[in-house]
């Protein structure tokens, strides 16, 4: 089973892509300087975790294998068969030890990223801020208050949240993928045919599935910019609506918008539901391979650490 | 969250539909491991091929079955949550647009955008997990349990005490958690609060030099806010990791005493994995549980702004049906008097005056003296609390709205553009306007020199809000906006402060032309810009302390003199 839940995708997001993605992401990267060392300790701790995450089934692996053999060899009459509890025993022991130190330096992780992830949102506050009271009026003239309110505080709330999850996520991802590559080629050549069988497989359904998820997700981003977009505008502009008789045309155009949302919502929410499914389809699939290929051999045992 | 959730009932079948699919996927979920076991005992130790084969094929179809019934559940799903994120959106902007002035201050423009964007986003989000959660996770958990017990009952014990200590220390975390989400949400709006004083008081802040005060109250916001959003994810932190800290123990134990029952032979080795895997499956559940917990509130404080908006009915009907053409080009103020709602004080009392066709009469006054209040009575944005208004001779009651604005041509304060090209923007006024119009508009308003500048010229696309014009430019686009629609009446709320007074003076000796046989309504802070007017409205706490011409106001009232005292030079007033 999946240690991550079902996916998640962040459509709370009214995302509208930055202009100048580059620029951002470096004045991003400016804040979070004077914290790296801070920032570094979470990453360490996020590896550390990760790693002991990985290394974990592969140890209750060991345990069950040798549990198997113990049960295998009793059943089989072999003389001094039978379960050998004491290297059970300790092999638990390791792993027991082993999540014990995951859970904790996934705590630790968290713990001091929401420190470094809400002190800089405090430092991009104080700076916009300054920076306001820097402002020419016409400045505040030229626009609704609303516009400069909801930079202030939602889309600064925004980087805080997305600072504190995302960013260690994207390292404990690397991470699980690089330790699984490894795990893999410290495994059995049968595993390794399971890899080279599911793997294609996998590929060959969920890619397709990804790259229409990419699509349709992005369009739906894409819809509930404009959407919200109509939305401020209409709001803020309420007034002008009215007084020129607007009424029915901008309901017409949420209208439209409002389709196209719903469709490609639709569509990113049922593509993001039916990856999971499939997974497990071709898991299973996989199972039966090894059980019929290994057949009277003892290697299935091993797979249920997947 | 119930009345919200009404809204599903167009999708009633579909929800059925997902209901029993989930069902049905849970079911080939929850067989899967005992197939396995069935697998590994009779097949694998035994070397009995053919019966890998055998058993092998059921585990396919029934996990065919499963992903199957799981694709459709998504896809429905997927179809009844947005198809209902869709409808509720669509009802509140058609209910928000119904909506008067008075309703837009009463709960905020900005909130009002929050409740009709993310507010319902946030619903739709948790409908969907709650039609793919809300099946699944009692059925895994009870399907999990039982089928777990029937294959080893006292290995169960385990789960029995593992459970409750996954559920305390969940609801343990929840409880400390959710009370500090709600001081976030509140200290959040504390800053809103301190931002938003500082940007509509921004000139009073800086002509008294408040700077630094400000800058205090704001960083103790600020960091008030971090402070509790930092002590909010560290209590959070502890979720994850103590969820599978749990998890992971409580396969440990499994294996350790399950070991113990194999090695009595009271229990199989196929049959212990069946039972890791249940394991796993009921404790997921119960998170899954315990995430419902926390998302359906936080759904229900959505769902509550949502309905709050949908209750709120305007104040005032739109139930006119006269026609507004009796005596064009004339405004009447017959006793008008208005109170902010909840307000002790009236806002306007007893207004009267009566202007004709080509007649310009202005309203002048100190900040908070009613001008901007008086001209938003015209085109109903509130509604007057007593006494009559009439537009070309009609009673604005006896009339629909639609049909009174449609005599109206509006220039607000603020220069509100919409994102489309400058054409679009003027269009705004009268929407099937030949060039020819958009032209004559645009050169009345002292518009044309910069369009033709612009790239594109007309069809020089506006960023949102304008953000690409200036304060002056914005202006006169939006006066161009109302020109072209040559109503009888033009309102101009204080429409030429962020003009030069060069261009200021040309606008108005254009406009004079062009408003022959309209009346028009003028608020200024100028005197200058009022000078030449048939009529001024001296306004004090909304009163009428003065009314006549430039001459006569100067010769005889107080208030007036004071302002044009201020602003123009001796030989000016002379």
């Amino acid at each position: 089973m999946s240690q991550m839940g079902p996916p998640r995708p962040g459509a709370s997001m009214p995302a509208e892509k930055a202009k100048d993605f580059k620029g951002t992401f470096r004045r991003l990267v400016s804040y979070l300087k004077p914290r790296w060392k801070k920032l570094a300790a979470v990453f360490a701790v996020a590896i550390l975790s990760t790693v002991f995450a990985i290394v974990g089934p592969k140890i209750m692996g060991m345990a069950i294998t040798e549990l198997f053999e113990g049960a295998y060899g009793q059943l089989q009459g072999v003389p001094g068969g039978g379960i050998d509890f004491g290297v059970i025993g300790q092999i638990l022991a390791v792993l027991a030890g082993l999540y014990v130190f995951s859970s904790l330096f996934s705590y630790l992780q968290q713990y001091m990223m929401s420190t470094v992830a809400q002190d800089t949102v405090y430092d991009l506050r104080q700076d916009v801020n300054k920076k306001l009271e820097k402002l020419p009026l016409e400045y505040f003239d030229g626009r609704p208050n609303g516009e400069t309110l909801s930079r202030m505080t939602n889309d600064i709330d925004t980087i805080g949240s997305t600072l504190q999850q995302s960013l260690t996520q994207f390292i404990t991802s690397i991470v699980t993928l690089v330790g699984i590559l490894v795990m893999m080629l410290t495994i059995s050549p049968l595993l390794t045919l399971i890899a080279v069988v599911s793997l294609p497989l996998s590929l060959f359904v969920i890619g397709p599935i990804l790259k229409r998820s990419q699509k349709y997700f992005s369009s739906q981003q894409k819809n509930l910019g404009r959407l919200n977009g109509h939305v401020e505008e209409m709001y803020t502009g309420h007034q002008v609506v009215k007084a020129f008789g607007h009424e029915a045309k901008s309901n017409e155009q949420f209208d439209a918008v409002n389709e196209e949302l719903y469709n490609a919502g639709r569509k990113a929410q049922f593509i993001s539901g039916i990856i999971m499914p499939m997974m497990s389809l071709i898991g299973n699939l996989s199972y039966v391979l090894i059980s019929i290929v290994g057949g009277g051999a003892r290697y299935p045992a091993r797979h249920f650490n997947r | 969250m119930i009345k919200i959730l009404k809204n599903l009932s167009p999708y009633k079948w579909i929800v059925l539909g997902v209901v029993a699919l989930v069902f049905a996927q849970s079911m080939a979920e929850l067989f899967l491991p005992t197939l396995m076991a069935d697998i590994i005992d009779n097949g694998v130790v035994q070397g009995n091929i053919p019966y890998i084969w055998r058993i092998g094929g059921w585990m396919l179809l029934v996990s065919a079955i499963g992903a199957i019934a799981a694709v459709f559940a998504s896809y429905y799903s997927a179809k009844a949550a947005m198809g209902l994120g869709r409808d509720l959106r669509q009802k509140v902007f058609k209910h928000v647009g119904q909506f008067s002035l008075q309703e837009f201050d009463e709960v905020g423009t900005a909130s009002l955008i929050t409740r009709t964007t993310n507010d319902i986003t946030q619903v739709q989000q948790v409908v969907i997990m709650m039609l793919r959660m809300v099946i699944s996770a009692p059925v895994m958990l009870v399907g999990g349990l039982i089928l777990a017990i029937s294959k080893d009952a006292r290995l169960s014990l385990v789960i029995i005490g593992a459970m409750p200590i996954l559920a305390v220390s969940i609801l343990l975390i929840l409880k400390y958690g959710m009370p500090l989400f709600q001081q976030v949400q509140k200290q959040l709006d504390g800053l809103n609060l301190v931002v938003r004083e500082n940007l509509t008081g921004i000139r009073v802040i800086r002509a008294f030099n408040r700077e630094t005060e400000e800058k205090a109250r704001m960083q103790k916001a600020n960091r008030e806010l971090a402070d509790v959003s930092i002590k909010v994810n560290k209590v959070m932190a502890f979720l994850m990791p103590v969820m599978m800290l749990v998890m992971n123990m409580t396969v440990v134990a499994v294996i350790w005493f399950g070991g113990i029952r194999i090695s009595n032979g009271a229990m199989q080795i196929g049959d212990l994995m069946a039972f890791i895997q249940y394991v796993m499956m009921i404790m997921f559940a119960l998170v899954m549980a315990s995430f419902m917990f926390v998302m359906i509130p936080r759904a229900a404080v959505s769902a509550k702004r949502i309905n709050e908006v949908l209750e709120m009915q305007p104040a005032f009907k739109d139930d006119g049906t006269e026609k507004a053409d009796r005596e064009r080009g004339t405004l009447e103020f017959e006793d008008v008097t208005f109170y902010y709602p909840g307000a002790s004080e009236p806002a306007l009392s007893h207004i009267s005056f009566t202007a004709k066709p080509g007649e310009i009469t202005a309203l002048i006054g100190g900040t908070g003296s009613g001008k901007s209040t008086l001209v938003n009575l015209v085109p109903r944005f509130y509604e007057a609390t007593s006494g009559t208004i009439r537009v070309n001779g009609v009673d604005i009651r006896e009339a629909s709205q639609q049909e009174i604005r449609s005599k109206i041509g509006f220039v607000p304060q603020k220069s509100i553009l919409f994102t489309g090209t400058i054409a679009d923007n003027i269009r705004f006024g009268k929407q099937e306007a030949s060039q020819a119009e958009l032209d004559q508009a645009a050169s009345v308003a002292q518009a044309q020199e910069f369009i033709n500048r612009m790239e594109g010229s007309y069809a020089a696309q506006i960023e949102q809000g304008g953000s690409n014009l200036s304060g002056g430019q914005k202006q006169r686009l939006s006066i161009a906006r109302a020109l072209i629609r040559k109503p009888d009446l033009y309102i101009f709320d204080d429409s030429f402060s962020a003009l030069d007074y060069k261009t200021d003076a040309k606008l108005r000796k254009a406009l004079k032309n062009e408003t022959k046989n309209a009346t028009v309504l003028l608020v200024a802070q100028r005197v200058s810009t009022v000078v030449d007017a048939d009529r001024i409205l001296v306004l004090e706490k909304g009163r009428v302390v003065g009314m006549g011409t430039h001459d006569e106001l100067l010769e005889s009232n107080e208030v007036y003199r004071e302002i044009a005292l201020s602003q123009l030079s001796e030989e000016e007033i002379a």
